[in-house]
């Protein structure tokens, strides 16, 4: 599956970054960061509230829950949704796949329509995501559950260079960054398709995600909680700096 | 470097497949056939050329294959696995499809874009032409044996249980026809630059490979060159693809 889906030749690239400057080109990226402000000053309630949830579950579920599937690393159904929520978190699942949407919306020149427009506000919505994701895990260095398990490895700048790893894979737990790029991408679609059945259903995605980096040991539950979280917020931005796109193309229809 | 040009994973496969279907709705494969079949009236050139591939196969073939199989050069060999991979389908289809794919996202639409997909059909249209003729010619590679008499060897094929298999699909060469192909449309329509004339070494270069690797006798690649070329010729010469270079 991994060749299929997530060995990427240089063409795939080429085009990925031809996508990106496409978007950028026709303002897609704008006014994101102002939205994703105002989303968090106007719930700063609720903010207040994910905030104490984060820290209630550094501090009484990340241990628990993750000595626990390491103790038992034999459940059949865990292991399903490891292997596929490892693979469509991934960015070198989403990006290409988004991508590839966009492109054949516009060789079939319907780029205009809803779902090619969701499309393109999706992969805006993943690049932003990405960027969002390094810049934090860089500035936490958390350590992952597999190198030790003690969820107050935050800030770990010493060990990680201890290690020969600071920025390397093994410190940056925190936030999760297929959880971010997943929910950033796939919120989009929930969102724009919110009164669907489909949309409804697309909140799963995440969830898969969240549970196959937790059971596969590379991260804590409260950095995939807090990925879906910041992705979600992200997507909701760049969904509303893009919606008029998309009532226009409802105006036109 | 395979990793990096000729694993594609699913997604190249979808665009380039909307590519082919894109091209394939703006004409650009209409009257290829009829255009390649059109090119067989210049029957001077024809038996001309088919005297030359009969003595090739006659007196050249076993001698430079032999040649190589025994002095071949380890950097040399480095070398030609480039040719070997440059003349793979997947590299050139992925490449003219990314290419196009490119060209539509930034918004270019001029005369290299109309050769691309040009390119595109005449290469394809030459894949799968070739894919029928290696069939049923079924000759043996100079790999297999020094022999470059086993021709229709279907016998020797149904032997080894390897008909229709890389073994006895030596007749002509598909790396060779697809490139020579591809770049054909290119060469024709740039021919008055530079870029025109050096693109001539991309088919020559996978040629030399071809052989230099004892995977295709000389008359092989001889043969690809020129049915290539032909195909190349096919893709640009129908009226809307004229009308379309001519804007």
């Amino acid at each position: 599956m991994n060749s299929l889906l997530l060995q990427l030749p240089i063409y795939d690239y080429l085009i990925i970054l031809c996508v990106f400057i496409y978007i950028a080109k026709q303002g897609y990226f704008r006014e994101i960061t102002e939205n994703a402000l105002k989303i968090v000053s106007k719930n700063k309630i609720w903010m207040i509230l994910f905030v104490i949830i984060i820290i209630l579950l550094v501090c009484y579920v990340d241990y628990p829950v993750s000595h626990f599937f390491e103790q038992n690393r034999d459940i059949k159904a865990l292991e399903v949704i490891q292997i596929i929520g490892n693979t469509i978190g991934n960015g070198k699942f989403l990006y290409p796949m988004l991508a590839t949407l966009t492109v054949i919306g516009i060789l079939f020149k319907s780029d205009k329509s809803k779902f090619f427009q969701t499309c393109k506000i999706s992969f805006t919505s993943c690049i932003y995501g990405g960027i969002f994701v390094l810049i934090v895990k860089s500035i936490v260095s958390r350590q992952r559950p597999f190198v030790e398990y003690n969820p107050y490895h935050f800030f770990d700048f010493l060990q990680a260079v201890h290690a020969h790893a600071l920025l390397g894979f093994d410190y940056s737990s925190f936030p999760s960054g297929h959880a971010i790029v997943a929910s950033s991408a796939i919120v989009v679609f929930a969102y724009a398709y919110r009164k669907n059945l489909l949309g409804k259903l697309l909140w799963l995605y995440p969830v898969i995600v969240m549970i196959a980096r937790v059971y596969s040991l590379n991260h804590w539950c409260s950095d995939v909680f807090t990925g879906v979280l910041c992705g979600s917020v992200i997507a909701i931005a760049t969904y509303k700096a893009n919606a008029k796109r998309l009532r226009l193309e409802r105006f036109h229809g | 470097m395979d990793k990096l040009f000729l694993q594609l994973p699913i997604y190249m496969y979808f665009m380039a497949l909307v590519v082919l279907f894109i091209t394939f709705k703006e004409g650009y494969f209409n009257s290829l056939v009829q255009n390649f079949i059109k090119q067989f009236k210049h029957i001077k050139y024809v038996v001309l050329s088919l005297i030359i591939i009969i003595l090739i196969i006659a007196f050249i073939d076993k001698p430079i294959s032999t040649a190589f199989a025994l002095h071949s050069n380890a950097h040399i060999l480095k070398i030609t696995q480039i040719g070997d991979m440059m003349g793979q389908g997947v590299f050139i289809y992925s490449l003219l499809a990314t290419f196009i794919i490119i060209c539509a996202l930034l918004k270019m639409d001029g005369k290299f874009v109309v050769v691309s997909k040009c390119a595109l059909a005449s290469s394809i249209a030459a894949g799968i032409f070739v894919v029928i003729v290696k069939g049923i010619f079924s000759r043996e590679r100079p790999c297999v044996a020094l022999d470059p008499h086993h021709i229709f060897a279907y016998h020797l094929a149904m032997l080894h249980h390897q008909f229709g298999k890389f073994n006895y699909v030596s007749f002509p060469s598909g790396h060779t026809i697809t490139m020579a192909a591809a770049v054909a449309p290119f060469i024709f329509i740039y021919w008055k630059t530079i870029w025109g004339k050096i693109l001539i070494l991309l088919p020559l270069f996978v040629a030399f490979s071809r052989v230099y690797g004892i995977y295709h006798w000389t008359s092989d690649v001889f043969t690809s060159l020129i049915l290539g070329v032909m195909f190349g010729y096919a893709a640009i010469s129908s009226k809307s693809i004229k009308e379309r270079l001519a804007k």
